[in-house]
C-alpha cells in the first residue's frame, strides 16, 4: 500500500469516529472540526468514507447550520418499514408531533409565529405535551427559532426529512372526510 | 390619535414577515417604495434620512422574505398548503407518526459514556457521597428482583393476568392494586404492560383517582404516572423494602 492510500485509510478511519460518536447533544460535526482533525482534504475523506459506508446503506450529508456546513451520517433511503417506529429512536407521540410541526411550517411557507404552532399541535396533544413536544425539537435541531421569533424548518429536518414526501404521504394517507365518503348523506 | 407614517408601517409590516405573522407577499412593495419617496420629500434632513434608510430596509427585508418563501415551496414542492393542513387535522397520531417515518432517513450515531463521564457519575448522588459500582449495579433491579431478559416478560405476563384475573367491573383502582405486593416492583412491571397497550391506565380529571384495566387490543400508549410519597408503605419510604 502506498503511503498515500495509508494516509488517506487513516483520515477515513478517523472521519468516522469523529462523525458515528456523538459528543454533544446534536448529531454531525462542525466543518471546523474536521479541517481541525482530518485537514484542509477533508471532503476527499469524506467522499471516500461515503463510499465505503454506501455498501452499509448510509451516507455522508452536508447541511448548512447556522451559516457553516455541518456533516452528519444518515440511512440512505428510507429506513426499513418492518422496524417499529416507537422503539428506541422516537417516541410515536414525537414523530406525529414532528410531523404536525413540519406539515404546518410548509403549509406556511417555512415559517409561522410559535403560538400558532403550537396551538395547531394542540388539536391532538395536551398543551403541556404540545408545548414540551416544541422545546425538545428545537433542542434536536428539528425546528429553529428565526430572527423574529418564528418558528423555521431546522437544519436536521432538511438533513434527514423529504418534505415533500412528508406532504404527499400526509395528504394520500389521511381519511377522506365523512362528507366526501357520504356525498348523499345530510350533515 | 396619531396616524402611522408610511416608514413606521413598512417596519411594522417587516416585523410581522420576520415573527411570522403575516406573509412577505401581504405587503406591496412597490407602492410602498413608491410612497416612501414621497415621504422624503425635496429637502430632507439627517433625521429623515436615518428613517427612510430604516425604512428602505425593513422593505428590502420583505423583499428577501418574498424570495425565501418562494424558494422553499419551489423545494418542498406543496402545491396545496390548504389541503395538507386539512389532511393533518384529518389524521391521527398513528398515521402522521408513520408519514414521517416514511419520510426520514434518520442520523445514525453511537451513544458513547466517556471516562470523564464514568469518574463524574460515579462520585455523584444527591447525598454527594460516593456511590460504589456494585451499589449502582445492583438497584434497583436487584430490589425488583428483576435480573435477566427472559424473567423480565413472565413477570409482566403475570402481572397482567393477575389484574384480569382480579379486576372488578373490567377495571381496578391503580394504588390499591400496586400495594398488593411490593409497590415499586408492581408499578414497575405495570409500566411496560401499559406502555405496551396491554394495559389501559385512566386518570380521573376531577378527582385524580387512577384506574387500570386490561386491553383486549394492544393500543400504545406514553402515559406516566405520579405515585405520591404517602400512597407507598412507610417501610418503603424508609428504604426498608
Amino acid at each position: 500500500m502506498s503511503e498515500d492510500k495509508a494516509k488517506l485509510e487513516e483520515k477515513v478511519k478517523r472521519a468516522s469516529q469523529l462523525l458515528f460518536l456523538r459528543r454533544h447533544r446534536n448529531p454531525g460535526v462542525g466543518e471546523w472540526e474536521l479541517k481541525r482533525v482530518i485537514g484542509s482534504d477533508y471532503r476527499a475523506v469524506l467522499k471516500a468514507l461515503d463510499e465505503r459506508l454506501d455498501s452499509l446503506g448510509l451516507t455522508v450529508r452536508e447541511v448548512e447550520h447556522e451559516g457553516k456546513p455541518r456533516f452528519l451520517i444518515t440511512i440512505k433511503g428510507r429506513p426499513p418499514l418492518e422496524l417499529e417506529p416507537g422503539l428506541g429512536w422516537m417516541r410515536i407521540d414525537s414523530l406525529a408531533g414532528l410531523a404536525m410541526a413540519l406539515a404546518f411550517l410548509t403549509a406556511h411557507g417555512g415559517r409561522a409565529p410559535p403560538a400558532e404552532v403550537e396551538s395547531f399541535l394542540e388539536s391532538k396533544f395536551p398543551k403541556r405535551r404540545a408545548r414540551s413536544l416544541l422545546t425538545g425539537f428545537l433542542e434536536e435541531g428539528y425546528l429553529e427559532l428565526g430572527k423574529g421569533g418564528a418558528y423555521e424548518i431546522g437544519w436536521r429536518t432538511k438533513a434527514e426529512v423529504d418534505l415533500a414526501e412528508l406532504a404527499r404521504r400526509i395528504i394520500s394517507s389521511a381519511p377522506r372526510s365523512a362528507s366526501s365518503e357520504n356525498p348523499s348523506q345530510t350533515p | 390619535m396619531p396616524t402611522a407614517t408610511i416608514r413606521e408601517r413598512v417596519m411594522d409590516a417587516f416585523r410581522k414577515v420576520e415573527a411570522g405573522e403575516a406573509s412577505p407577499f401581504s405587503w406591496d412593495v412597490k407602492t410602498s417604495a413608491q410612497a416612501l419617496r414621497a415621504e422624503l420629500g425635496p429637502t430632507p434632513d439627517d433625521e429623515d434620512l436615518i428613517d427612510d434608510a430604516r425604512a428602505v430596509d425593513a422593505l428590502s427585508g420583505i423583499v428577501g422574505a418574498q424570495g425565501r418563501e418562494v424558494e422553499f415551496l419551489a423545494s418542498s414542492s406543496v402545491l396545496n398548503p390548504f389541503m395538507l393542513e386539512k389532511s393533518v387535522d384529518r389524521s391521527d397520531v398513528e398515521v402522521l407518526a408513520r408519514a414521517l417515518w416514511q419520510s426520514i432517513s434518520p442520523s445514525v450515531d453511537i451513544l458513547q459514556v466517556t471516562v470523564e463521564a464514568l469518574v463524574a457519575s460515579s462520585s455523584w448522588s444527591p447525598g454527594r457521597k460516593k456511590i460504589t459500582w456494585s451499589k449502582r449495579s445492583s438497584t434497583p433491579l436487584s430490589k425488583a428482583e428483576v435480573k435477566k431478559a427472559d424473567e423480565f416478560s413472565p413477570k409482566i405476563d403475570a402481572i397482567v393476568d393477575e389484574l384480569r384475573a382480579t379486576a372488578e367491573d373490567g377495571e381496578a383502582d391503580y394504588v390499591s392494586f400496586i400495594k398488593r405486593g411490593d409497590p415499586v416492583e408492581r408499578a414497575y412491571l405495570l409500566s411496560f404492560a401499559i406502555t405496551d397497550g396491554r394495559v389501559l391506565l385512566n386518570v380521573d380529571p376531577i378527582s385524580g383517582k387512577i384506574t387500570i384495566k386490561p386491553s383486549e387490543r394492544r393500543t400504545k400508549t406514553n402515559a406516566s404516572v405520579v405515585i405520591a410519597l404517602e400512597e407507598l408503605p412507610i417501610e418503603r419510604r424508609q428504604g426498608k423494602a
